[in-house]
């Protein structure tokens, strides 16, 4: 056996184990010609009988030794996704959520080698792919609940870093503040939402009903960021949320008072970003005060 | 031949470091509070689930810090997808060079299997069709590994629920020529043996009795489940009294080999595991 030929093993195998209805379903596929074949040295592998591949015996036929292959690739990811999506799995019900899997590995199969990734794109998934649309149907607010619950998993590993603090801030020169760039710690997250489904997680998280939170979207921003070993968010106003990204961009404190000069003024922007500046520091959430040379 | 002469054949970067543990998060707690409290801490080493680890900073990694200073670890990875058609995945590999850079692992291993294909994951540890081709294919793979990471790798037994009907050797001679070819260790799994042994028909004595000792690196017990006719390995019971019977003859042939338990569902209490821990210790003892 060659690579070439190991590569066809391994594609058919890859199909088979991951048909979202399982191994004999997709060899019924491929019995019924339904398979669409992107190569065609594949048809001629795809066309033999799985026996002349997988050994088959007295005790268990070459289709059930790969079913326990199929099992465990389902219920390993299933497990993974149930554990970082909490919310998910409270809103869908057990039996939802296994569906939603179901669905979401059939268009989005793993390409990371470590499970950590796994549900990088459910929210995607949920919000703009067709396969979605039932459960962005059945829960508006599915999509964003998905992406607060993977940005809390990017919170809760993202990159250590010392952040910045207010005696930091006064050593920076008069002269300085204007060129000083601003960075934010790796663990901060900005997500603009629709629904406030940090609210679902809470209740799900303390046991309590899961709150209504309605078909329309009321447009909210969140940021969330790591204190010591916890992930932690609160809410911030649409002009808090504009200059936050601003600072995650690396933009300079002048700029930042020019963006916020935009909405209020000239003469209230630098008090505005001074106080801002001060809250992210008390909060941990600036990374470093580095005037530039 | 005493198991102690023997010991004079084992792989000279992979010393005995005695029984250790797989790291679970479920234990942190209770064994940095052990640590803290100057308690014994009967473990030798700790086993360190590489993918788990391979993330930019926060918990974690303060957490693995803590756990390689106070024990030797060893590098275990489930995603090497060292048996793949695909090309190495050199991402990959430079994660786990970072991470083997700031833990000092006495070595690192992954399993002898494909996981992926196409850039696709199963997450699975799926066997390979027993064959020159692949062995070679294998072989090259496993030494452009050594060569990235700058040392030898372990690649482990899997356990099996298939096989491939045009399969031209047993496991045992598949695994050695792959190491024999790569220049690299062996991570014996004595359950795997045991499950593989069952699921496929073999003896499980004539697998260890194949077995290289100059290049196995470390054994790995776990408990397995019964799904008839087939046994999974499930790493969610004790060892079973079969595998450690197997267990003490794989040491009467190789000497002594370092030990980890592995037990990743149904975690038990810290204690219990310790239980195992003593188990295999004792039979170190009466063995060697």
């Amino acid at each position: 056996m060659n690579t070439d030929s190991l590569a066809q093993v391994q594609r058919r195998l890859w199909r088979l184990i991951a048909w979202p209805e399982g191994v004999r379903a997709a060899l019924d596929q491929e019995r019924d010609g339904e398979v669409s074949e992107e190569r065609d040295g594949e048809r001629s592998e795809a066309a033999a009988p799985l026996a002349s591949i997988v050994k088959s015996d007295a005790r268990l036929a070459a289709e059930d030794r790969l079913d326990v292959y199929a099992n465990a690739y389902f219920y390993r990811i299933h497990d993974v996704l149930a554990e970082d999506f909490p919310s998910l799995v409270a809103l869908f019900g057990e039996d939802g959520f296994h569906d939603l899997v179901t669905s979401y590995l059939a268009v989005f199969p793993s390409r990371h080698p470590s499970l950590r990734h796994i549900g990088g794109r459910l929210a995607e998934f949920v919000d703009e792919h067709p396969a979605g649309e039932s459960f962005r149907q059945r829960f508006a607010f599915a999509g964003d609940l998905a992406r607060y619950e993977a940005a809390t998993e990017d919170v809760f590993d993202a990159a250590d870093a010392t952040p910045a603090t207010r005696d930091d801030l006064a050593a920076v020169a008069p002269e300085d503040w204007a060129g000083l760039p601003l960075r934010l710690v790796p663990s901060v997250r900005i997500l603009r939402l629709g629904w406030p489904v940090h609210e679902v997680r809470h209740a799900v998280r303390d046991g309590q009903p899961i709150p209504t939170l309605g078909d329309a979207p009321v447009p909210l921003a969140l940021c969330l960021w790591r204190e010591d070993e916890r992930v932690v968010s609160r809410e911030v106003a649409p002009d808090e949320c504009s200059a936050l990204e601003a600072a995650s961009r690396g933009v300079s404190f002048g700029a930042l008072c020019e963006q916020i000069a935009n909405d209020r003024g000239e003469n209230e922007a630098p008090l505005q970003a001074a106080g801002w500046l001060a809250g992210w520091i008390d909060a941990g959430l600036v990374l470093a005060l580095e005037p530039t040379a | 031949m005493t198991a102690r002469a023997r010991a004079a054949g084992r792989p000279e970067e992979a010393p005995f470091l005695g029984v250790g543990v797989g790291l679970r998060p479920v234990h942190y707690r209770e064994i940095f509070e052990r640590a803290d409290a100057g308690e014994a801490l009967p473990v030798d080493f700790f086993e360190i689930l590489s993918e788990n680890f391979m993330v930019p900073g926060g918990k974690p990694l303060r957490m693995l810090d803590r756990a390689c200073s106070l024990r030797p670890v060893v590098l275990h990875g489930v995603a090497m997808n060292i048996g793949s058609s695909d090309p190495l995945d050199d991402d990959y590999l430079g994660d786990l060079d970072r991470l083997a850079q700031r833990t000092q692992p006495h070595w690192l291993s992954d399993h002898l299997c494909w996981t992926g294909v196409d850039g696709k994951s199963l997450h699975d540890l799926v066997p390979l069709p027993y064959s020159e081709g692949v062995i070679r294919h294998v072989a090259d793979r496993v030494r452009r590994v050594q060569d990235r990471l700058g040392r030898r790798i372990a690649l482990e037994n899997v356990s099996s629920y298939m096989s491939f009907a045009d399969d031209a050797m047993p496991e045992w001679d598949f695994l050695g020529e792959i190491a024999e070819y790569a220049d690299c260790g062996i991570l014996l799994d004595v359950n795997n043996v045991f499950v593989s042994a069952h699921n496929h028909g073999f003896t499980p004595e004539t697998y260890i009795d194949r077995m290289p000792a100059e290049r196995v690196f470390q054994i790995h017990l776990a408990g397995h489940s019964e799904s008839p006719p087939l046994l999974i390995d499930t790493h969610d019971h004790p060892v079973r009294d079969e595998v450690w019977q197997l267990y003490a003859y794989t040491l009467e042939r190789l000497g002594p080999v370092s030990t980890s338990i592995e037990w990743d569902d149904h975690i038990p209490p810290f204690a219990v595991l310790l239980e195992e821990v003593e188990k295999a210790r004792k039979i170190v003892e009466r063995v060697l």
